[in-house]
């Protein structure tokens, strides 16, 4: 009786080995080489953290004699799938890596220019607004002055109204004197003439034309000045 | 003794078998593991380009914004500049007319009298 059970053992194990070794042969060529990759991946994968990965984490890993049950072939076509599948998602990990380096190089670049952007607008803003500060003073300051401009029209008309009997005196008695230092009636009918207008242009007055204007007073002013002293000076020289 | 023999012969290479099954399914889930790390490295750098394209996006309608508005001002402050230069002038016309007046309005005084 022990021999028959002992027969059977044998003949159980010899049928196991006859299996085995046709599988083993087979996974010779296959893309699985050996230990020596599966030591060099398992040492790449850190312990027991990546268990609920995309593939079965719920699969029990298996002791080596219960696996010696699952078929060389389907195992090699997983692990053919699984090192393709591996390879592409590393070449997607590797694309995306260049592309955050890409948008990270742009996104910095962006945002410093616009950080830029906004102190030279800042900057711009600050100094607009000392020059409107500025201007709004000289403005405040030229309106001061525009009453100021009028009486100087008004004055320097009246001073050639309050002198006109003398200058036309002057310009017939001493035309000789009066020519010589370059005064003639009809150059100063135009002065008048010119005082007049000016007078009629700062009665609507304009801000845009306060600059004509004051030139024009100026102007006036001076000429009226010189005609006055021509005057002065021919009555003494006579 | 001779079946003890017999016996450690045939088991030799059933072991070995199941040693090479053993080391075949580690490399496996090896891979499965690798793959998973890898999704999840895929997942954090997809979440950081999101992250940068915003700030791209973000950066760039910022910098034709604030690009736009510094051009205005820096045109604002073109003509600011310019009216300020031409107030400065007027303003020293004025004080120039001012003096004048002043002297006329004497001139005028004496003449009257």
């Amino acid at each position: 009786m022990k021999k028959i059970i002992f027969l059977s053992f044998v003949m159980a194990l010899l049928c196991m080995n006859a299996m085995s070794a046709v599988k083993v042969k087979k996974s010779g060529g296959g893309s699985f080489s050996g230990s020596d990759n599966g030591v060099v991946m398992g040492a790449a994968i850190p312990p027991a953290e990546t268990k609920s990965g995309t593939f079965g984490s719920t699969e029990t890993k298996s002791s080596g004699l219960s696996a010696g049950a699952q078929s060389f072939d389907s195992l090699q076509a997983e692990i053919a799938e699984l090192e393709a599948t591996l390879a592409e998602k590393q070449a997607g990990l590797e694309a995306c890596a260049q592309k955050n380096q890409n948008f990270k190089v742009a996104g910095i670049a962006a945002l410093s220019l616009t950080g830029a952007g906004v102190a030279g607008t800042v900057y711009l803003n600050q100094k607009n607004k000392k020059l409107n500060e500025e201007n709004d003073k000289l403005i405040a300051n030229a309106e001061g002055k525009l009453s100021d401009l009028k009486e100087n029209g008004n004055g320097v008309y009246a001073v050639l109204q309050k002198s006109d009997s003398r200058v036309s005196a002057a310009l017939k008695d001493n035309e000789g004197c009066m020519k010589n230092k370059g005064w003639t009636e009809t150059k100063y009918e135009k002065l008048k003439g010119d005082a007049e207008r000016l007078l009629q242009k700062l009665s609507s007055t304009n801000n845009n034309e306060d600059i004509t204007q004051i030139n024009e007073a100026k102007r006036i002013s001076d000429e009226t000045y010189k005609l006055l002293s021509a005057t002065e000076k021919c009555e003494k020289e006579e | 003794m001779k079946y003890l023999t017999v016996l450690f012969v045939l088991l030799v290479p059933a072991v070995s078998v199941a040693e090479d099954l053993s080391e075949m399914i580690a490399y496996r889930d090896a891979l499965k593991e690798e793959i998973a790390a890898v999704d999840a490295e895929t997942k954090r750098c997809e979440k950081t380009l999101k992250g940068w394209k915003a700030a791209t996006i973000i950066g760039a309608v910022g910098t034709v914004a604030t690009g736009a508005t510094a051009f205005m001002q820096y045109k604002g402050l073109k003509k600011n500049q310019e009216t300020l230069d031409e107030n400065k002038a007027s303003a020293k016309v004025v004080d120039s007319a001012s003096k004048l007046n002043e002297k006329f309005n004497s001139f005028g005084k004496s003449e009257a009298k």
